[in-house]
């Protein structure tokens, strides 16, 4: 079923995030915003959880220091035990190095492939973004509210709030 | 529009100010003891403060260069902390007196045998030389960038931004200074000890000092009826800031310990032998567990960032990791084991209470936000990154 959507065109970034906190003031439900970059506050005045992506990070990180001080150890001491430099087998500070740079592997890019997969983002020539005919990856910033009750009320609310353009579109 | 315009009230600056004459005289009957001892204490007092006072004005010249507008609200609070810098100026001119007691290659004929280059190099006239270029350096950028902050005041409107191109040539000036700084002031404790990698790990450690003084000045000054407009926005970056350096200043201490225990060639290792040894070796790894570990576990959730009890606590718990860094940096070189006696503490008291009063009659003689900052609005309605 297709999503009725009211949409306001913007042009700055401050409009859009004073027009998302007003509407959600007024009880209206927001399907999504489109910006051309990351806009600072945008998605507390959309009211967004908090994102899991932080904890995905860090469970990406603690994987990585764990493969690599396991691997160390088991290469070092099981495998071919080796004394070098005089130190002792698996000796705790020469495996911090691998453990710091595999965390840091692990836990950017499996943050980053999270990312991609989770908001559908891996590339596809067939695809084409939605809305994005109203210039959301240009240079305007489109706040696609969803259509219910008074519609009216709604397009007065995008107009108030500094939105250049309204438009009623539809999500497939 | 506050009441109170001063960070101290009058009943506190009474006890700085008894607390900086009280140690000031304990330092003196100390001396008696010890010059040695009341040396290294004045230097690990001194080297703290003004490590504060420089990374606050480091801090400064970042936001300049980078244009950044979030910090504009509470940027008078870095530039009162450069109050300290010429008292700094003159305990360095004390120290550079003391040195045949505090530093082993100003004994007389020490310096010959450490080689030829350092035989040159380490003289106390040299070294007075150095401090003196290092401190005209710093002390002509803090008057140029804390000056034309001030003089945004009294313009009508909106006033030009601070100076982009002194500020960027004090970033470079600065890396140059106080690496000279950190191998004249405390690396040469140990004069036939080297590492390349020195001033960088002091560098590290001094400016997650700064930062945590101006994150813990801002948030007692906030509950003290200043910043009505800071928000947990600024808390966050204060907190990132925080975050970002301890992990910085972990990273290159085990960078430093990891070359010479990999290596092992004495003339390198005796620097940790030193400090590993039994009597230092609670001490030595007290000190990554509260500089990095527990601010580390503190500061990582984003929400926790933006909690004022937390920032508080980690920037006053890294503030206190910094003078313990430094006292594992200079009091290894100086006897067989941990000393807190009557020298180190009253230097400490006395230049702190020194440096809280500087800061607060300055704080006090601007206005306590620059309103005519081209900046001032972004700051006052930040909403984050």
């Amino acid at each position: 079923m297709a999503t009725e959507l009211v949409v306001g065109i913007f042009r700055s970034e401050h409009d859009i995030v004073a027009a998302a906190k007003k509407a959600r003031a007024a009880g209206f439900t927001i399907q999504d915003a489109y910006t051309p970059f990351a806009v600072h506050g945008l998605d507390t005045a959309m009211g967004l959880p908090p994102s899991f992506l932080p904890l995905a990070c860090l469970g990406f990180g603690a994987a990585g220091l764990a493969t690599a001080l396991s691997f160390e150890y088991w290469a070092t001491r099981i495998d071919w035990p080796m004394i070098i430099g005089g130190k002792s087998y698996s000796a705790i500070p020469a495996l911090i190095p691998i453990g710091f740079e595999l965390t840091v592997l692990f836990a950017s890019v499996g943050s980053v492939l999270t990312f991609l997969l989770t908001r559908g983002l891996i590339p596809n020539p067939e695809k084409v973004p939605a809305l994005s005919s109203l210039g959301g990856l240009n240079d305007r910033f489109v706040l696609a509210l969803k259509r219910s009750g008074d519609a009216a009320a709604l397009r007065r609310l995008l107009s108030d709030a500094g939105a250049v353009e309204v438009k009623e579109e539809s999500l497939p | 529009m506050k009441g109170n315009r001063r960070l101290l009230s009058p009943s506190e600056s009474s006890v700085a100010l008894a607390a900086l004459i009280g140690g000031a005289a304990l330092f003196v009957v100390g001396a008696k003891f010890s010059v040695a001892r009341a040396g290294a204490g004045l230097l690990l007092a001194n080297f703290y403060f003004s490590s504060l006072a420089l990374t606050a004005l480091f801090f400064i010249a970042i936001q300049n260069v980078s244009s950044a507008g979030w910090p504009a609200l509470f940027r008078r609070v870095p530039e009162a902390m450069t109050s300290y810098l010429p008292l700094g100026a003159a305990l360095t001119l004390l120290t550079a007196l003391l040195a045949r007691d505090i530093y082993p290659w100003a004994v007389a004929g020490v310096a010959q045998t450490l080689g030829a280059g350092k035989a040159v190099y380490f003289s106390v006239g040299w070294f007075a030389a150095r401090a003196a270029v290092c401190w005209a350096v710093w002390l002509a950028y803090s008057r140029v960038l804390v000056g034309s902050s001030r003089a945004q005041d009294g313009a009508h409107g909106e006033a030009p931004r601070l100076p982009v191109a002194a500020s960027a040539t004090f970033l470079l000036a600065f890396g140059l200074t106080f690496s000279l700084a950190a191998v004249d002031w405390l690396m040469s404790l140990e004069p036939r000890w080297t590492s390349t990698l020195y001033p960088w790990f002091i560098f590290a450690g001094a400016f997650e000092g700064g930062l945590a003084a101006v994150t813990a000045l801002v948030i007692v000054l906030r509950r003290r009826g200043f910043f009505s407009e800071l928000n947990e926005n600024h808390l966050h970056d204060l907190g990132k800031y925080l975050f970002a350096f301890s992990c910085f200043w972990m990273y290159l201490w085990f960078c430093q310990y990891l070359l010479i225990w990999y290596t092992n060639i004495p003339d390198e290792a005796v620097h940790y032998m030193m400090r590993s040894s039994p009597a230092w070796s609670c001490l030595f790894w007290s000190n990554p567990v509260i500089n990095f570990i527990v601010p580390f576990g503190l500061l990582l959730p984003a929400s926790r960032k933006k909690k004022e009890g937390v920032v508080l606590f980690a920037a006053l718990l890294l503030l206190a990791g910094h003078a313990l860094d430094l006292f594992m940096l200079i009091e290894p070189s100086q006897g067989p084991g941990p000393r807190l006696g009557l020298a180190e503490a009253a230097a400490f008291i006395a230049v702190g209470a020194a440096f809280l009063l500087l800061l607060d009659r300055s704080f006090a003689s601007a206005a306590p936000e620059p309103e005519r900052d081209p900046f001032i609005e972004e700051s006052r309605t930040f909403a984050g990154v």
